[in-house]
């Protein structure tokens, strides 16, 4: 048995690693052995062999994956115009070339706007798990690549999570190439640049890097290339897993770039010099460099009026506060600092608090870990349930908990109002952010009152200071100060002096309006 | 090399000196000259002006930062025995500054609660600062800056706003030279944290500029200090502004507005918590860079975890009640500031005004790139 377990049998075929490391070859019939033995067990690979030329004496064969391909065009541009129409055409009138019939069908004969040559069997697998066809001729060591991708996809939609009353309201879907139209259609100039690059040893997945050439630094955009390119892992299935390798920082609860289902969004970062990651399978385009002030703008403030636009944000700056602050404020008050409180209010409060066994904070925790269960049921709850579901559990947990004394209202009020507060933040990772914090902020409030708050305010902000994303300070434009560029984050500027792009360390293109040293 | 940008550079000058003068300043000034503190505090401008132009002639005329400018004026040995006494200037100031915060947090704002407790939490935030730099130091100094100076001025305002009796400043004319040369002391003594200016000027972005940096740090706290003074004797007379210990706070507390807002002294300690965690961590970054500077390491980062034990013994062992930390403020403490930090400033100033210009490139005088 020991010998038998290291013993190769004599004929077994060599193994996969081998086989997919060779050229292709130019015997046809080796091909096919190969391939078989590569794509073993891979039902929905299609080989098909035919005979085309004169006297059918030469041999073709074509291989796709069913499902990723346009049949229609497999067949009409290829089999059909190989295998029929190149045979019906007349002798006289058709000149079979004496010497590269390989060069003479890739130029003259397949009608397909996209074609490539593909030298090795690694190159050909990732052709045709990509969609495309492969077109081998027996007697050339080179196989045809034709552009065949085609495959069901979710249409173009409105994104859930990014809703806007004006203002565009496509959304990415899961398909890159669709992705990068939807952003080319925006952005019709020469300088708008995709630069590809393929990740993931076994997933292939295709990953873009969009930039505005001339406007985005050069710098920022080797240092993306050189992070994708120092990327390493079996398979990348959404921007989330970039997200994770392209940070600068990794130990920390701080997004560290910007992320967007919708199109128009993007285009304002490319034309703002920051650069954009897409993946293939993923509708979120990861934005970056970002600072965390950025977090708190919509792309919908651009689009209204710059007076209603500057008041929203303002709202919601201070919303972002009250959704951080609110408990743990309410807890450091009437725990440790209740003179700060006016007499009738504060009678008002220990009133609705009498007879509720737990202390302030221990109460607030409650009332916020519930909440928290009964945001995160409503995400995973199926989508015709699942707002009924919370709206009614929320209801009937707070008013059956206030009933039986073990909440006070005062407490509720606070919690709810936290709640709304945070959904005000537009971008989804923000309120990540303030949904942790908030339960340091509390405990700390709970041991320490207000001196508690300060001191994890102090420790976020420190940490937040010595972030970085791509190199810019994470807290610019605040720290450090750039008092021009303010007037962009605590209120929106108006078109009309909105004259600079913001501030960016290798900026090509600083000025916006009335330049005359644009690129175009 | 870390730089730093000459705001950067205002915030964290005036950081270092604001937010315990803010405090202490008006009542030690009002106890000796009663209503004329605010004048006092005025005329300090003067000595103050003096003391940024000698900060201003040594950076001018000296190749290397502090303490290894030390060496260069007095010798290789006094400069490192002086520097060795700076080691200690530096940390006792630190400890001193935390102790005395942590006392009047403990003694207003959560009562019940060890002082050792608020030590480690402020010496840990303190001490997260420390090593993630002091680029990172100067960041979150002007955060505090943008959002504490309004506030710091509204409060004045809104204090102005509340009972004022603007006779309470009169008469000008009963002037005592003698407390009132005393009184310019006390104002200007604090100033001497502006020697600050000796390090981070060499990580100034742009070094020309850091005159106009220190005068601007010196009017911005002058006005600061003298306001307040004036307030709290506009506010409650001199008479019984005298027996307030401390009469900013007081001046706070008595703030009401719309008979709703009240008792908002502790919104108040809660902001100044961040100035004092701002001139704790300068004053800490100082002393580990002096360490650093003089014997030759690599980095200062590293020694905030040894420096912390430091100064949190000192601080704890310094005093057993508030008061007794008082009169380490109000007796100790200037006599430390007029010799580190105007007196062998001054000597240097004069070593230099006799020696010859070195005419080398000072932005290179750096031992070690600091990060």
């Amino acid at each position: 048995m020991r010998y038998m377990r290291g013993r190769r049998k004599k004929d077994s075929p060599p193994p996969t690693p081998e086989i997919i490391a060779q050229p292709i070859s130019d015997d046809i019939q080796e091909n096919l052995d190969n391939l078989h033995l590569l794509l073993e067990r891979c039902s929905d690979a299609v080989f098909k062999e035919f005979a085309f030329g004169p006297d059918l004496k030469i041999r073709g064969l074509v291989i796709y994956f069913d499902g990723l391909v346009d049949r229609q065009e497999v067949e009409d541009h290829l089999l059909k115009s190989l295998m029929l129409e190149i045979n019906m055409q007349d002798d006289n009138k058709y000149h079979w070339p004496k010497h590269d019939i390989f060069q003479w069908i890739k130029d003259s004969i397949l009608s397909l706007s996209e074609v490539k040559t593909v030298t090795t069997l690694q190159d050909l697998c990732h052709s045709i798990s990509s969609g495309d066809t492969v077109l081998l001729i027996d007697g050339y060591d080179t196989g045809l690549i034709a552009g065949t991708r085609s495959w069901q996809g979710r249409s173009v939609q409105t994104p859930e999570s990014e809703v806007v009353v004006r203002g565009p309201k496509e959304g990415f879907t899961e398909t890159l190439r669709f992705n990068t139209a939807l952003l080319r259609r925006r952005l019709k100039t020469a300088n708008f640049k995709i630069e590809s690059f393929v990740l993931g040893r076994i997933t292939k997945t295709d990953v873009a890097l969009c930039y505005i050439e001339g406007i985005a630094p050069e710098e920022l955009i080797a240092e993306v290339k050189k992070r994708l390119g120092n990327i390493d892992i079996d398979g990348i299935l959404d921007t989330g897993y970039l997200e994770e390798f392209l940070e600068d920082n990794h130990w920390t609860i701080f997004s560290q770039m910007e992320y967007t289902e919708k199109p128009d969004r993007v285009c304002g970062h490319l034309l703002e010099g920051q650069v954009s990651i897409m993946v293939d399978g993923s509708p979120i385009a990861l934005i970056a460099p970002t600072s965390f002030p950025r977090f708190v703008i919509a792309s919908e403030d651009y689009y209204e009026r710059y007076i209603p636009s500057s008041l929203f944000r303002i709202m919601r700056f201070c919303s972002f506060l009250v959704a951080l602050l609110l408990p743990s404020l309410f807890v450091a008050l009437i725990t440790y600092h209740h003179e700060m409180i006016p007499s009738p209010l504060y009678l008002t409060i220990a009133s609705a608090r009498e007879g509720v066994p737990f202390p302030a904070f221990f109460e607030a925790l409650l009332l916020e870990i519930t909440f928290e269960l009964l945001r995160e049921a409503g995400l995973r709850l199926p989508r015709s349930i699942g707002p009924a579901i919370s709206i009614v559990g929320a209801l009937i947990i707070g008013d059956a908990a206030v009933k039986a004394g073990l909440v006070s209202t005062p407490m509720v009020v606070i919690v709810a109002f936290t709640g709304i507060a945070s959904f005000i933040t537009p971008s989804y990772n923000a309120g990540i952010i303030i949904r942790i914090a908030r339960f340091a902020f509390l405990i700390a409030s709970g041991f320490l009152g207000l001196f508690g708050i300060m001191i994890v305010l102090l420790a976020f902000l420190i940490h937040m200071a010595s972030l970085t994303s791509f190199g810019l300070p994470y807290l610019s434009p605040l720290a450090p100060f750039n008092p021009g560029q303010m007037t962009d984050i605590i209120v929106r500027r108006p078109w009309f002096i909105n004259t600079m792009r913001p501030t960016m360390k290798g900026i090509r293109n600083a000025v916006r309006q009335k330049s005359s040293d644009t690129n175009e | 090399m870390i730089r730093i940008t000459n705001f950067q550079i205002y915030c964290l000058l005036l950081l270092t000196t604001t937010p315990l003068a803010y405090l202490v300043t008006p009542m030690m000034v009002t106890h000796i000259v009663d209503n004329n503190s605010w004048l006092a505090i005025l005329t300090a401008i003067i000595p103050g002006a003096l003391l940024i132009y000698v900060y201003i002639y040594i950076l001018k005329n000296s190749i290397r930062p502090f303490p290894a400018l030390l060496e260069d004026c007095l010798g290789s040995i006094i400069g490192k025995i002086i520097g060795f006494f700076y080691i200690f200037s530096f940390l006792f100031g630190t400890a001193v500054t935390l102790r005395y915060f942590v006392a009047l947090i403990g003694s207003s704002t959560v009562p019940d609660t060890p002082l050792s407790i608020f030590i480690g939490a402020m010496l840990l935030v303190s001490y997260y600062a420390l090593k993630t730099g002091m680029a990172n130091i100067a960041r979150v100094g002007e955060l505090l800056i943008i959002f504490g100076l309004p506030i710091a001025f509204f409060i004045i305002l809104i204090s102005l706003a509340q009972k004022p009796d603007f006779n309470s400043l009169l008469p000008f004319k009963s002037i005592d030279f003698e407390s009132f040369t005393t009184g310019i002391f006390y104002s200007f003594y604090i100033l001497g944290d502006l020697m600050a200016i000796l390090i981070l000027a060499y990580f100034s972005t742009n070094r020309e500029k850091i005159p106009s940096t220190l005068f601007h740090v010196l009017y911005t706290y002058i006005i600061l200090i003298s306001l307040t003074a004036a307030v709290s004797v506009i506010q409650f007379g001199s008479n019984y502004n005298n027996l307030i210990t401390f009469p900013t706070f007081k001046m706070v507390r008595t703030i009401l507005i719309s008979d709703f807002i009240q008792n908002i002294d502790v919104v108040f300690i809660a902001i100044w918590i961040i100035g004092m965690f701002a001139a704790i961590s300068v004053k800490w970054f100082l002393a580990c860079y002096t360490i650093q500077q003089l014997f030759g390491l690599r980095d200062y980062r590293f020694l905030a975890a040894p420096s912390s034990v430091a100064i949190g013994i000192i601080s704890l062992m310094m005093g057993r009640n508030i008061i007794e930390v008082q009169i380490i403020l109000h007796n100790i403490m200037p006599i430390i500031y007029s010799i580190f930090y105007i007196f062998i400033p001054l000597i240097i100033f004069f070593i230099l005004l006799f020696k010859p210009n070195p005419g080398a490139d000072i932005a290179t005088g750096i031992k070690n790139p600091v990060s």
